[in-house]
């Protein structure tokens, strides 16, 4: 399994080439355009590592939410270069970014009753095989149902397969567009703040969850968060935003510094080592707490 | 007993003088006028052919935007209709505001009298009622021998038109007010009556309203003999829309080639005009006895 | 979960249904007609019996000329009405959407409006008048919410329903302005027309409508699987390869087109394309390729069933068949509104 796996990651990725490459990035919305205000993301360059997991994080609006549009072909690339397995976006189509990037969207509401299994099904459609006759129906293949239903096993959703979405608790229904994702196989997993609305427990849940997969099925992780712990815990790497620009990239131990900290956020954090990974842990100050 | 009661009320001189001057309108008020309006109002396009056929031409001061007959009516001060402009009605400062029952937006009349505005409402239920309130009319604004002699006339050329088709056998008619949807006068509609008068069975006759969208099915199933389109300058239907009727090829009314025009105005207005209408209602009904009485006239 | 065996099962018994439903109301009507000349009629309907129709009874001419092409048109506009409603709800993510929401039937009915001002007739320019005359004015709304709601070669969603209630507003006004100047006679007509009504098309009207519908219906049903996608949000969807603006731009210009001629034929009926879409949804969940095939059909059903009674409770007279429509349907949405809040908002 493990071989196989590699070696379809080999055939998606050219030797000598990284899961993404960032060149020399710029962006900024087509809205300030003209009016001289600042790029939104300013000559942003690294790469991510084949199964990697790297944490995007920064202050509010230096860009965070941006960069991983871009990466998953939402927002148009201003002016440089953004490569998945070695192929500029600009030259790959939607449905082909679609069967390598998957996206776990901040937060998912549907409105109408749709079940777990149907919308996990959804992510097979980048690689759908339509028939112009069938006009969509009986579209899944066999492999497509395998895939949604391996999707919910490693999940944790197949008990909820016949529950509608719009009954699902917040941790559940994040969990299920981690399935849908997956349901896609992509090379590559963008999640953006999957934490952010979550209980602690749920937190706990949804990040080992994130961990484990990237491990079982080689992909490459890029997360957004604004949970500085989080990139700590759980990233191989961080990369830290201010202003659009790149300030730091590295491994937690290297980014997540109180003098770093102070630099991007102009505040003072208190950072000490995690009792059981002995990873940088931030904790908010006395400063005028209460005691 | 009886007699001496009135004698004693007719004989008191301050009831006589109220008795002469007071009237009372279709909405059961009573109002009284000291001396003939001089200034009116006419918020009905029926009314005003009233007013200028007892004469009183001058004294209307305002009419309605669909006031064009007689021609001197066009030259008289617009004051709209269903919802008439209370300012430019107020600005012409009338004593007398002549309004119809129907159409008329309810709270109009409301405002005027909180205006102090004499408001004198005439309901059209009926031909006759038409000929009572030119009298009525006439004997406010001070022109009763002149309406009196208009009234006996209608009345009189009514009559005829009714001796003349007696005896005719009655005609199945539908008359079309809007073909899509297909609207037509029902019971209780003043047409209705003056399709009757004029020797016509109302193929609507079972429809409960006065204006009922009729089924087209029920048309076919009733085989109207005649059908009648009201044309006009701002209403009726048009050619075209006369056209499509042909298409029902079995209908007694398009096998005998009998569709007709009547000006909507005569039919529509119940006013001094309505004997015209019922003419030639008639005519279209029943050539035949109209036209042979007409040569022997 | 949608097995090509549940959508044959489904189709097929709604189709089974609808056939049964047309049947019976042809049997209902101002007059009474025995159902063997249901029959009769229907056979003298095929061509090559044209000099037969010169010897039709009455009762023949009713069924054939009147009470079949309107119980069909009242078929086709409840299923294109319902079609339209489920694809701009997805469209819009809105369950509250209905076909009248992006101001294209106002258009029409202002078309409507112009062509009875001015009392051109049933025909113009050989065509029939009334559905010409609305069908212009559904394209030029169309036209129209696309300049107001495009900004830099895109079609956000908002400004679209913003872009499409203000015309909306707008051209009702204009309709309210018309009614008010016209001689009260004639605005009556309107007004009934407005009302939203169906008339007993010609056969070569009920043809074109007919085409017109089922092609527009069977490119909205190649696109269902895209409504799937849609409703998981636009970002999502092209995060999964949809290309949603050109999606969003067809689906747009498809509903419209038919919401155009549905109005150009039959007025404003309102509540089909909101409610069916919900009672359907409840019944066979969200699935667009179902759903939508669906929603059609029971449209459909729903409003030659409506018209049925519009043409019959107040026999020989006729009422509007929106106000049966709202009757039967507003009940049932404030039943949804209160008791399954949980599942539909």
């Amino acid at each position: 399994m493990t071989t196989e796996t590699t070696e379809a990651m080999r055939s998606w990725l050219p030797v000598g080439c990284h899961a993404v490459e960032v060149e020399s990035l710029s962006f900024r919305y087509r809205t300030t355009e003209g009016q001289g205000r600042m790029w939104t993301l300013d000559h942003l360059s690294f790469h991510v590592d084949a199964g990697e997991i790297l944490g995007i994080v920064g202050p509010n609006g230096s860009g965070k939410s941006s960069l991983l549009k871009i990466l998953s072909g939402l927002l148009p690339a201003g002016e440089g270069d953004v490569r998945l397995g070695g192929i500029s976006l600009g030259k790959r189509s939607q449905t082909d970014i679609a069967r390598v990037v998957a996206v776990v969207p901040q937060e998912y509401t549907q409105v109408f009753p749709f079940t777990v299994a149907e919308t996990v099904l959804m992510g097979r459609f980048p690689h759908r095989t339509s028939r112009w006759w069938s006009m969509g129906i009986g579209d899944e293949t066999a492999n497509d149902l395998a895939c949604a239903h391996q999707s919910m096993v490693d999940t944790d959703v197949l008990s909820l397969a016949d529950r509608l979405v719009s009954d699902l608790s917040g941790g559940e229904r994040q969990r299920v567009m981690i399935a849908r994702a997956l349901a896609q196989e992509p090379k590559i997993l963008l999640l953006d703040e999957p934490t952010a609305f979550l209980d602690i427990n749920h937190q706990i849940d949804i990040c080992s969850l994130v961990a484990r997969l990237g491990t079982e099925r080689e992909l490459t992780v890029v997360l957004v968060s604004h949970d500085l712990n989080v990139a700590s815990q759980y990233c191989d790497r961080v990369l830290m935003l201010k202003e659009g620009g790149l300030c730091r990239i590295g491994s937690p131990e290297e980014t997540i510094r109180p003098d770093v900290l102070r630099m991007v956020y102009g505040c003072d954090v208190v950072v000490d080592a995690h009792p059981q990974t002995g990873r940088p842990r931030v904790t908010m100050p006395m400063g005028f707490a209460r005691k | 007993m009886k007699r001496r009661q009135q004698g004693i009320l007719t004989g008191m001189p301050f009831m006589t003088h109220v008795s002469a001057r007071a009237y009372v309108d279709d909405a059961g008020r009573r109002m009284y006028f000291a001396k003939p309006p001089a200034r009116i109002v006419s918020l009905a396009p029926s009314i005003t052919e009233m007013l200028f056929a007892m004469e009183a031409g001058e004294q209307l001061v305002g009419v309605t935007d669909f006031c064009d007959y007689p021609p001197e009516a066009l030259k008289k001060p617009k004051v709209g209709y269903s919802n008439p402009n209370l300012e430019s009605l107020v600005a012409l400062q009338p004593d007398l505001v002549v309004a119809p029952n129907d159409f008329l937006k309810p709270d109009v009349i409301v405002r005027l009298e909180q205006l102090n505005i004499p408001v004198f409402i005439l309901a059209d239920k009926n031909v006759e009622g038409i000929f009572v309130h030119i009298q009525t009319l006439g004997r406010i604004v001070g022109r009763s021998p002149k309406a009196d002699t208009v009234a006996m006339q209608l009345r009189q050329q009514v009559a005829a038109i009714q001796r003349r088709i007696q005896g005719t056998t009655p005609v199945r008619v539908l008359y079309v007010l809007n073909s899509q949807p297909l609207i037509t006068v029902g019971p209780g509609s003043f047409i209705d009556q003056l399709i009757g008068m004029a020797g016509g069975i109302n193929i609507a006759a079972k429809s409960a309203a006065p204006y009922p969208r009729l089924s087209l099915e029920a048309v076919l199933q009733e085989d109207p003999e005649v059908l009648v389109f009201p044309v006009g300058k701002a209403e009726g239907i048009s050619e075209s829309e006369q056209q499509a009727w042909l298409q029902w090829s079995t209908m007694t009314a398009v096998k005998q080639g009998r569709l007709h025009q009547i000006s909507a105005d005569w039919l529509n207005r119940p006013g001094p005009r309505i004997a015209q209408g019922l003419e030639s209602l008639a005519v279209i009904l029943h050539p035949d006895s109209i036209t042979s009485s007409q040569v022997g006239r | 979960m949608l097995t090509v065996h549940r959508w044959v099962a489904v189709i097929g018994g709604l189709l089974l249904a609808c056939v049964a439903v047309l049947v019976l109301c042809l049997q209902f009507g101002a007059t009474s007609v025995d159902i063997r000349s249901v029959a009769t009629a229907i056979m003298h309907m095929f061509p090559g019996d044209l000099a037969a129709s010169t010897r039709l009874e009455t009762s023949e001419i009713i069924m054939v000329q009147i009470r079949f092409p309107r119980v069909l048109m009242g078929f086709l506009v409840g299923a294109s009405l319902a079609a339209v409603g489920v694809t701009l709800q997805a469209l819009l993510r809105n369950p509250l959407a209905d076909p009248y929401v992006l101001g294209v039937s106002s258009g029409s009915a202002l078309g409507v409006s112009l062509a009875i001002l001015f009392g051109i007739g049933s025909t113009f320019l050989l065509l029939p008048a009334l559905p010409l005359f609305g069908f212009a004015g559904g394209l030029l709304a169309l036209l129209l919410i696309y300049r107001l709601a495009q900004s830099k070669g895109r079609l956000p969603i908002h400004s679209l329903l913003l872009a499409g209630v203000i015309l909306n507003a707008v051209l009702t006004a204009f309709i309210m302005f018309i009614t008010s100047i016209m001689e009260p006679n004639r605005s009556a007509g309107l007004m009934a027309w407005l009302m939203g009504s169906l008339t007993a098309p010609g056969y070569p009207a009920l043809a074109v409508f007919a085409v017109y519908a089922v092609l527009v219906l069977a490119v909205l049903m190649r696109k269902a699987q895209l409504l799937n996608v849609l409703t998981l949000g636009e970002e999502t969807a092209r995060s999964l390869g949809v290309e949603t603006e050109g999606v969003k731009k067809q689906l747009f210009a498809l509903t419209a087109l038919l919401t155009g001629a549905i109005v150009s034929v039959s007025g404003m009926i309102g509540f089909v394309g909101m409610v069916v879409p919900h009672a359907v949804r409840l019944l066979i969940g969200s699935d667009h390729r179902l759903l939508l095939p669906a929603s059609a059909l029971v449209g459909g059903m729903f409003l030659a069933l409506a018209d049925t009674m519009a043409r019959t409770v107040l026999a020989p007279a006729e009422i509007p068949v929106g106000i049966v429509t709202a009757l039967a349907g507003g009940p049932f949405f404030l039943y949804l509104l209160l008791w399954r809040k949980d599942r539909m908002f």
